[in-house]
């Protein structure tokens, strides 16, 4: 045994393992650092076939979804992109241009470029979630319903990017169309058999087809009513489809706003006086006459005053106000206090949502269809004003409209009912 | 001279008490016969049509003191009959009120450029309303007696 480790002591072999040892490593190391460019290029390959895979995957399915991504930095414009679908959306195929921003304005139809540059101006000034629906004539002068939504990005405080993607919604908004334009047939044929249901009733009661006894006139009584609120209903359906199909024709004349919200006021007083509710209008002395279609204004002051004394308690108070506001007193500023039920916290972001009623307004009044402050909103906006509101719950409400002295016109050609 | 002033103011009394005829220009059946017995009710002698050429045909005989039609009918509808009518001489001049449920702008742009003044929508009038509207017409002196 001690012959054998000696031997191996002694050897000369060790040195020389050592050697061939320490060469191969030496070799080894070598050919690793002359060949990391290589295997570098592998793994660029590798990363480059995986990001084709990746693109073209995406692409399939921007293609499927009808929707393309886009990105656009501010401050490096050559990094901004555009995927294939975008342009596809667009109708820029074969690519024509570079991506750029200004190409959403560039493609939206007339009356969306308003939209458009707002919405990116204001995507531009401040980080974080936006969205817009624009409509887009195509080079090719097809149209498209396109619906962006997008992100803003900050760099420390520099706004550096936007990361969005694009939605071709022409399909949507082509069954939402045929939606409202069924609303309208059917709500208007409705109309014609409950009038006669109404003037019959009318005839019935009043003694027509002979004497009544009361309980028939109970009876006939709860008729009257239900018909009446049914009109009501349709009326209100009537005018949502026909907003959505961009169908209600504005009339623009010369309005004493005052006078107007005075004459609605005596309309509601005797259901005011019922509820024992005080309701008061108090007016600037020297509003200017302002321009704005009638019949629309005179259904806003109505929807607000309504809700106002449906949802306030006996003997509460409702005030409205009238003045002169914005700078260069552009509008004029008409608000409703009421001191009713209030809209609870929760809820206060869907007050303007089609068909929502708070809990607390469907415990106290039944029937309602959740309409009237959705149309009321859609007008003012659409007429260049706005609707804001304060509520606490159990407190009390005010709802604040800004009606532009100036209305824009709508193209329409149907009355609001 | 006296006696004149007094046959015609005899006449004139007369004419005045006389029953006003009203033509009722409707498809609807239901709605013809809701319509018809409230105006007989309210006093007013009633010829019905249930569409527009029938209509034309019965105001141009019986020359009715106020013509209430709907617009959209069979046959002919009202604008063109309120068109045919005012071809008329007669016709030129009779009072008409639309009464329908049609809220289209252009329809109702077009009777007024026919010279009817006059338009109610069926769903938001009671009955009342109708009456009324069809007093106050017949009440304005709007007609030409010519």
């Amino acid at each position: 045994m001690e012959t054998v480790t000696s031997f191996i002591a002694r050897s000369p072999l060790i040195p020389l393992l050592a050697l061939i040892a320490i060469c191969a490593v030496a070799a080894w190391v070598v050919l690793f650092v002359r060949n990391a460019p290589v295997r570098q290029n592998q793994r660029a390959e590798k990363l480059v076939r995986e990001l084709a895979a990746v693109t073209e995957i995406l692409g399939r399915a921007e293609k499927l979804g009808h929707f393309g991504s886009f990105t656009w930095n501010f401050v490096e414009k050559g990094s901004s992109y555009w995927s294939e679908e975008m342009y596809v959306i667009f109708g820029l195929v074969p690519r024509r241009q570079p991506p750029d921003i200004s190409i959403f304005v560039e493609v939206a139809a007339p009356e969306s470029k308003g939209t458009v540059q707002e919405a990116l101006a204001k995507a531009q000034a401040q980080p974080g979630p936006f969205s817009f629906t624009m409509r887009a004539i195509a080079p090719d002068k097809s149209v498209r319903y396109v619906r962006v939504e997008g992100v803003t990005v900050l760099r420390g405080k520099t706004v550096w990017h936007i990361d969005g993607f694009v939605r071709d919604i022409t399909r949507e908004m082509e069954i939402d169309r045929a939606k409202s334009e069924f609303v309208t047939l059917a709500s208007h044929q409705l109309k014609t058999p409950l009038s006669s249901i109404r003037w019959l009733v009318e005839g019935l009661a009043s003694g027509a087809a002979g004497a009544l006894t009361p309980t028939q006139q109970k009876y006939l009584d709860g008729i009257q009513r239900s018909t009446q609120h049914m009109i009501a209903m349709i009326n209100e359906l009537l005018n949502v489809s026909r907003i959505e199909l961009d169908k209600i024709a504005t009339r623009i004349e010369e309005i004493d706003v005052t006078a107007l919200a005075k004459d609605v006021i005596a309309e509601q007083q005797h259901d005011a006086d019922a509820k024992a509710i005080t309701l008061t209008l108090k007016s600037a002395t020297d509003l200017p006459r302002i321009f704005a279609d009638k019949n629309a204004l005179r259904m806003i002051f109505q929807n607000l005053v309504s809700n106002a004394i449906k949802y306030t308690p006996q003997g509460g108070s409702v005030t409205c106000e009238l003045s002169e506001t914005g700078a260069k007193n552009q509008s004029v500023f008409f608000s409703v206090t009421d001191t009713g039920i209030g809209i609870p916290a929760d809820e206060q972001d869907r007050v303007f949502e089609k068909l929502h009623r708070a809990r607390n307004a469907q415990a106290l009044v039944a029937d309602g269809t959740g309409l009237g402050l959705y149309i009321v909103k859609t007008i003012i906006e659409k007429a260049g004003g706005g609707i804001s509101f304060e509520s606490k719950e159990g407190r009390g409400t005010t709802f604040s409209v800004t009606i532009p002295m100036r209305w824009r016109e709508s193209g329409g050609t149907f009355q609001l009912m | 001279m006296p006696l004149r002033v007094f046959c015609k103011g005899v006449l004139y009394y007369y004419y005045m008490d006389a029953k006003k005829t009203i033509l009722l220009v409707e498809d609807e059946d239901t709605m013809l016969f809701a319509l018809t017995g409230a105006l007989e009710q309210a006093g007013f002698s009633v010829l019905t049509a249930t569409d527009g050429a029938q209509g034309l045909a019965l105001a141009l005989e019986k020359h009715p003191d106020l013509i209430l039609t709907d617009l959209k009918m069979p046959k002919m509808g009202g604008l063109e009959m309120i068109h045919e009518l005012r071809q008329d001489d007669w016709g030129k001049h009779v009072e008409i009120v639309i009464l329908t449920n049609i809220s289209d702008v252009n329809a109702l742009d077009a009777a007024m450029k026919e010279g009817t003044f006059f338009y109610m929508n069926k769903s938001d009038s009671s009955m009342a309303d109708v009456i009324d509207t069809v007093r106050s017409r017949l009440g304005s002196g709007h007609r030409d007696p010519a």
